[in-house]
């Protein structure tokens, strides 16, 4: 209760003590979003940690090695992100569905465990310090890129590239038999969506003084995160992942005290979500709760009347 | 397996084309191949000038040849005006740019769109203004034909391939579709049309042509083709070894038929004492009625056939009788079973058994394994189950042969005996057979109906739903003749066999 009262009482006193959480609701905010684009285009991609890696692992090095500037450093993880995206895309976006999904774990991993642990370079299992971060500074950066991302999403999705990206995502089959090029569209979100993961990583790199190669960061786990950002908000129109990304990030520092139980918090609240609101929080409906067909309801009177 | 062998056909500038022909004719493998949805291995497809073999799917639509799908593909979350704007994709500048940039020239682009859009929907008769905000999954059955064909006319197609659009419409559906392809065709546009409802394609189209087995068996004018002997013969099937001339309406015997179906068509014949007696009985599939009102009893001991043309219904009945669709209305009784509410696990128990259409077997399975499955739960007494199965191999020789093969490489003929085997040892009282010369060679086809002669005579009850309308009629003491969902005659199976109607039934006219 603490946290909404300080959040209304002293938004200024709040916005100090919180700000690495404001950062961080940002940084997963931006992978919300490349997150959406793949689904939005119908792709149950899970490839975003590993282009946040590309991005993150990038950038520092960059800065180690070469101390150039943060804008440098950032594009050029985006311009790897995306051509690793271009060439794991190709074999990959043949498959749909938990099979794409199964592929995409498949290279994060194969990034993880194959190239960053084993690789003297990104300093193997112990990750890499990174001096020049800028924890605290670092916060306006990540909400104006934020608003800018969030700003393509909302342009993009109401032009033809997003029309050419909804109809597939309905049905492929109409979609060609409208002329629709699929697979070039679906390659242009996922590279799309690398870039973001990309920008998002050498961002989040940029906030903490050490890369962690850890699971929890550029892994499996991290991917399910991203997941439940769509599950959550909704993966029907932009604002849902979005929405999805600040209720995960948040909701350890609204129970802080339950902190050892956080997880199955997030859990129950996930699973309530899916049964009681399948489309997500942001979707068609407005705010209506969704009774599932088992629920218990009051016996009905009966309609006829004796007598 | 060649489901399409040979067919040449060519569709005149500004004509209405016809194409027709029996389930698994190969009809939609045609249009999947010449709109660039299947492989093929030899052929050639021109629109006009332009050559479309073996160009993918989005190259040959944005080269003119527009389609709709048997099983409406909408986009179902897209409102209905947004589903017609994903249609003007190929002929929309990439305005990727403009509206990053929110230009003006974005939304008077996306205004104009609407407005075409809006157009189009009026064009196939749906109110805009009403329902144009509306998801497509979410409009009545027939909207949404409509709309689909809204889409494809905002393609501004040379050529538009209607894959079925009369699909489970009423009466006065199928009117109004009839009248928009005659009003598109006047328009100027050229339309290939495929349906199952004859009257529809006889009477909208200047030619048609039949494919039966995947090759073409004829093509003309309507007239030409409804008396085309080689048709009737693919509609309504072979008598054993007898001659077509034979067939119903080959004769032309028009007044005995006026004079049989003025007499209500016999329902003298019907039994008094019932072992399944269906009422009245209206089933649909959401907006989609399949079956309007159909009586029919069946006695115990009795070979009873359901006939009638793709989509009369047929199978919905069965599926209705088996307990896996409960209909709107109406009763349906088995030996004093209710079967519109009963579990499907009751009726089988209760001794009702249907062998679906399509066989349904595991093809990965043994021939063996398969016919264990069958006898799961229930009795555990594995002496009796094994002796069942010899029983029912001994019956049917060659899957005794074949018991340790994969169910999947059996022939057609042997996998729809094993699933009548199957069937068997379900220990069935009335037998619900669907559809068991699907896709058979003619020989294939006398050996499985000689099986279900010999089941019969070993005193099982057999209601049989076929499109092979002669070899049904055969060995049916009485048949009952649907059309749209609706019983239009009933007799012995004799009197049938020899009515004209029974023809129109299928062949329209």
């Amino acid at each position: 209760m603490d946290f909404f009262i300080q959040l209304f009482s002293d938004p200024i006193a709040f916005w100090n003590s919180h700000t690495l959480l404001i950062a961080q609701i940002g940084i997963n905010s931006i992978i919300a979003a490349s997150m959406f684009i793949v689904l939005y285009s119908g792709q149950l991609s899970l490839a975003a940690p590993g282009f946040m890696a590309i991005g993150a692992y990038t950038s520092t090095l960059m800065s180690l090695y070469w101390h150039t500037p943060l804008s440098l450093n950032i594009a050029a993880g985006v311009v790897f992100a995306a051509v690793v995206g271009v060439l794991v895309g190709l074999p990959v976006l043949r498959l749909r569905g938990v099979f794409l999904a199964i592929a995409t774990i498949g290279f994060i991993e194969a990034l993880r465990l194959g190239v960053i642990l084993n690789v003297p370079i990104t300093g193997e299992g112990l990750g890499l310090k990174n001096p020049d971060a800028d924890p605290l500074g670092g916060v306006n950066l990540v909400l104006i890129s934020l608003a800018v991302v969030l700003f393509l999403m909302w342009r993009l999705t109401k032009g033809r590239l997003g029309s050419a990206w909804s109809a597939i995502r309905q049905d492929e089959l109409a979609a060609l038999s409208q002329g629709i090029h699929v697979a070039r569209y679906k390659m242009i979100a996922f590279v799309l969506s690398a870039v973001i993961a990309g920008f998002a990583g050498g961002l989040e790199a940029h906030l903490n003084f050490f890369v962690d190669p850890g699971d929890q960061q550029y892994g499996v786990t991290r991917a399910v995160q991203v997941l439940s950002f769509a599950v959550l908000g909704g993966s029907g129109y932009f604002v849902g992942p979005v929405v999805g990304a600040l209720v995960v990030t948040t909701l350890p520092w609204i129970f802080e005290q339950a902190r050892d139980y956080i997880n199955i918090l997030t859990g129950a609240f996930l699973i309530a979500v899916i049964v009681f609101r399948p489309q997500g929080i942001v979707g068609r409906g407005g705010l209506a709760i969704i009774k599932p067909s088992w629920w218990p309801r009051r016996a009905r009177v009966s309609a006829s009347t004796p007598g | 397996m060649r489901a399409v062998d040979g067919v040449s056909l060519e569709v005149k500038q500004g004509s209405i084309q016809g194409l027709i022909g029996p389930n698994g004719a190969g009809k939609t493998t045609l249009v999947n191949v010449v709109t660039g949805y299947v492989p093929f291995q030899s052929g050639h497809a021109w629109l006009q000038s332009d050559e479309v073999t073996g160009l993918p799917a989005h190259r040959i639509a944005a080269l003119g040849i527009s389609r709709t799908f048997q099983n409406i593909r909408l986009f179902k979350d897209l409102t209905a005006l947004e589903n017609v704007v994903v249609g003007m994709h190929t002929r929309r500048r990439d305005d990727t740019l403009a509206q990053l940039a929110t230009l003006p020239m974005f939304r008077r682009d996306q205004r104009s769109r609407l407005d075409e859009a809006r157009r189009l929907m009026e064009t196939v008769g749906l109110a805009a203004k009403d329902i144009g905000g509306r998801p497509a999954g979410t409009l009545p059955y027939g909207d949404q034909r409509r709309l689909e064909i809204a889409r494809a006319l905002a393609l501004r197609p040379r050529l538009l391939i209607l894959d079925e659009p009369a699909a489970g419409m009423n009466p006065s559906e199928k009117q109004g579709i009839r009248e928009l392809i005659e009003r598109l065709n006047r328009d100027g546009l050229t339309i290939l049309l495929i349906d199952h409802d004859m009257r529809l394609v006889m009477g909208v189209c200047q030619r048609v042509a039949v494919l039966d087995f995947g090759r073409k068996i004829a093509e003309g004018t309507p007239d030409e083709v409804s008396t085309d002997a080689g048709v009737i013969k693919a509609y309504l099937g072979t008598r054993g070894d007898k001659e077509v001339a034979s067939a119903p309406g080959a004769a032309g015997v028009d007044e005995a038929e006026e004079a049989l179906e003025a007499s209500g068509g016999g329902s003298d014949v019907e039994p008094l004492h019932a072992i399944l007696e269906v009422h009245d009985l209206t089933v649909s599939y959401g907006a989609v009625t399949a079956v309007r009102g159909a009586s029919l009893r069946v006695a115990a001991g009795e070979v009873v056939a359901l006939i009638g043309a793709n989509g009369a219904g047929k199978s919905t009945i069965l599926s209705t009788l088996s307990g896996l669709i409960r209909p709107d209305s109406g009763t349906a009784v088995f030996d004093g079973l209710d079967l519109t509410h009963a579990s499907s696990a009751a009726i089988v128990r209760h001794g009702l058994v249907q062998v679906p259409e399509g066989r349904e077997i595991l093809a990965r399975q043994s021939v063996l394994e398969n016919l264990e499955l069958a006898t799961w739960g229930g009795r555990r007494d594995r002496a009796a189950i094994r002796k069942e199965i010899e029983a029912v191999m001994k019956r049917f020789p060659i899957l005794g042969e074949r018991r340790a093969l994969r169910a999947g490489t059996l022939s057609g003929g042997e996998q729809q005996m094993l699933a009548i085997a199957r069937g068997l040892l379900a220990k069935p009282r009335l037998l619900l057979l669907d559809e068991p010369s699907l896709g058979l060679a003619p020989q294939m086809v006398d050996e499985v109906f000689s099986a279900i002669e010999e089941i019969h005579k070993e005193g099982t009850t057999i209601l049989l739903v076929e499109q092979n309308a002669l070899r049904a009629l055969e060995i049916a003491d009485r048949a009952y003749v649907l059309e749209t969902g609706q019983i239009r005659l009933t007799g012995s199976g004799d009197d049938l066999l020899h009515n004209p109607a029974v023809r129109r039934a299928y062949l329209g006219g």
